[in-house]
């Protein structure tokens, strides 16, 4: 058996093959807290000889990087086939089975094993974090908005990465717990940031460059979330910050967490994001074609100081 | 006979206090009810039309044929955007 520590939660992983295991430490293995839970999920391997797959019509759902068909009986939900899926029971003592040997199975394994934490009451969010001060600020956003660029501008001048892509977000407390391995660089936005990369060891994958954090020494201290903000590109030159309404907010997390597969997940998750806006306004960061610097404001708000301002043409821009 | 509505299979509802966001997460589309809205919302799978005019009489200063009106309007609305379904 292989023990996993999901947040505190405990995962158990019987049966498994040695790419499954493997695959589980790059992608599920962080070790935030010390102590796991004694109410551990258990997921088995099983031979997909004694899967009795439901005949319902499947439903479809999408995420980034393609299609999963799913037979919701809520709460138990069946991902994949009769051949290769996954069965997640979600009420109770939650349980994973898994069978078969497909290359889709990672992402329907990835796909329960996020069900499994949205219903422990947590969210995930894709977002690039940076901290300042043990004050985290995420920038999320589509995907080519600027997440990876606003991140290393961020860097660049002194603050430290939390994560580019994705993070778990303790709605109750804020606390952001890291869940990505490492930067994905694209070849101009290695061109323009390499110097803070430098010569550590770099896989090609899909056209970007991945480095490691650890290859980095990058170890911003987990922190709670102080700042969000949607990133939308500006064809200006001048980066600026907009407010947006509380519905536009809503509708941005919604859009940043992903639409939860079960009824007890959305329940979390309709709970979550009310409160999350009671302690944080996002804002809107238009960014401009103009490099800028982010600072903090007065009352610790983040505030860009375009170019401009390292000329001495303008005074810091406090948005 | 009164007739009764329920939610939409699948509707996402979040309430931020004063308004509620109501998401379609096939279309993505997004939708708010302000204070009236959001009191019919609430208390039109119990009471139908008919109770949830009520209740905004009590708590809103319109009158009982306004609200009616309110009511109506709104369930309308709602069904038209599939935002709702009759029982």
């Amino acid at each position: 058996m292989t023990h996993f520590d999901l947040l505190g939660y405990g995962l158990e992983v019987e049966g498994a093959s040695p790419s499954l295991v493997a695959w589980l430490e790059d992608y599920w293995g962080f070790s935030h807290i010390e102590v796991p839970s004694s109410a551990a999920v258990k997921l088995h391997v099983v031979a997909s000889e004694t899967i009795t797959f439901p005949p319902d019509k499947p439903s479809t759902l999408n995420f980034p990087e393609g299609t999963v068909t799913c037979v919701n009986r809520d709460p138990i939900i069946w991902l994949g086939n009769a051949t290769c899926g996954v069965h997640l029971k979600l009420e109770g003592a939650v349980t994973l089975e898994v069978w078969g040997d497909d290359p889709g199975l990672f992402a329907m394994l990835h796909m329960a094993l996020t069900e499994v934490l949205r219903v422990k009451g947590l969210l995930p969010l894709h977002a690039a974090v940076v901290v300042e001060n043990e004050r985290a600020t995420a920038f999320l956003g589509a995907s080519g908005s600027g997440k990876t660029t606003t991140l290393l501008t961020a860097v660049d001048q002194g603050w430290q990465a939390l994560c580019e892509d994705f993070v778990w977000l303790e709605p109750a407390t804020l606390q952001l717990y890291r869940w990505d391995r490492g930067l994905r660089l694209l070849p101009d936005t290695y061109e323009r940031f390499g110097h803070l990369v430098g010569d550590v060891p770099a896989v090609q994958a899909a056209g970007k460059r991945f480095v490691r954090y650890r290859d980095l020494g990058w170890t911003a201290p987990e922190s709670s979330l102080s700042e969000l903000f949607w990133l939308r590109r500006n064809n200006v030159k001048n980066t600026e910050r907009q407010t947006m309404t509380n519905l536009e907010a809503t509708r941005l997390l919604w859009e940043a967490t992903g639409v939860p597969i079960s009824r007890l997940a959305r329940e979390n998750a309709s709970r979550s994001i009310p409160n999350i806006l009671t302690q944080i306004n996002p804002n809107y960061l238009l960014v401009g074609t103009a490099p800028f610097k982010l600072v903090r404001g007065g009352e610790n708000s983040l505030c860009i100081d375009d170019a401009r301002a390292n000329h001495q043409i303008s005074p810091e821009v406090s948005l | 006979m009164t007739t009764h509505y329920k939610p939409a299979t699948d509707l996402i509802e979040t309430d931020l206090g004063t308004e509620l966001a109501l998401l379609n997460p096939t279309t993505q589309a997004m939708f708010s009810l302000n204070k009236t809205g959001r009191l019919i919302w609430q208390v039109l799978p119990q009471l139908g039309i008919g109770g949830a005019a009520q209740a905004v009489v009590k708590q809103f200063d319109v009158s009982p044929k306004q609200a009616e009106q309110e009511a109506k309007g709104l369930v309308e609305s709602l069904l038209e955007s599939g935002l709702l379904e009759p029982v």
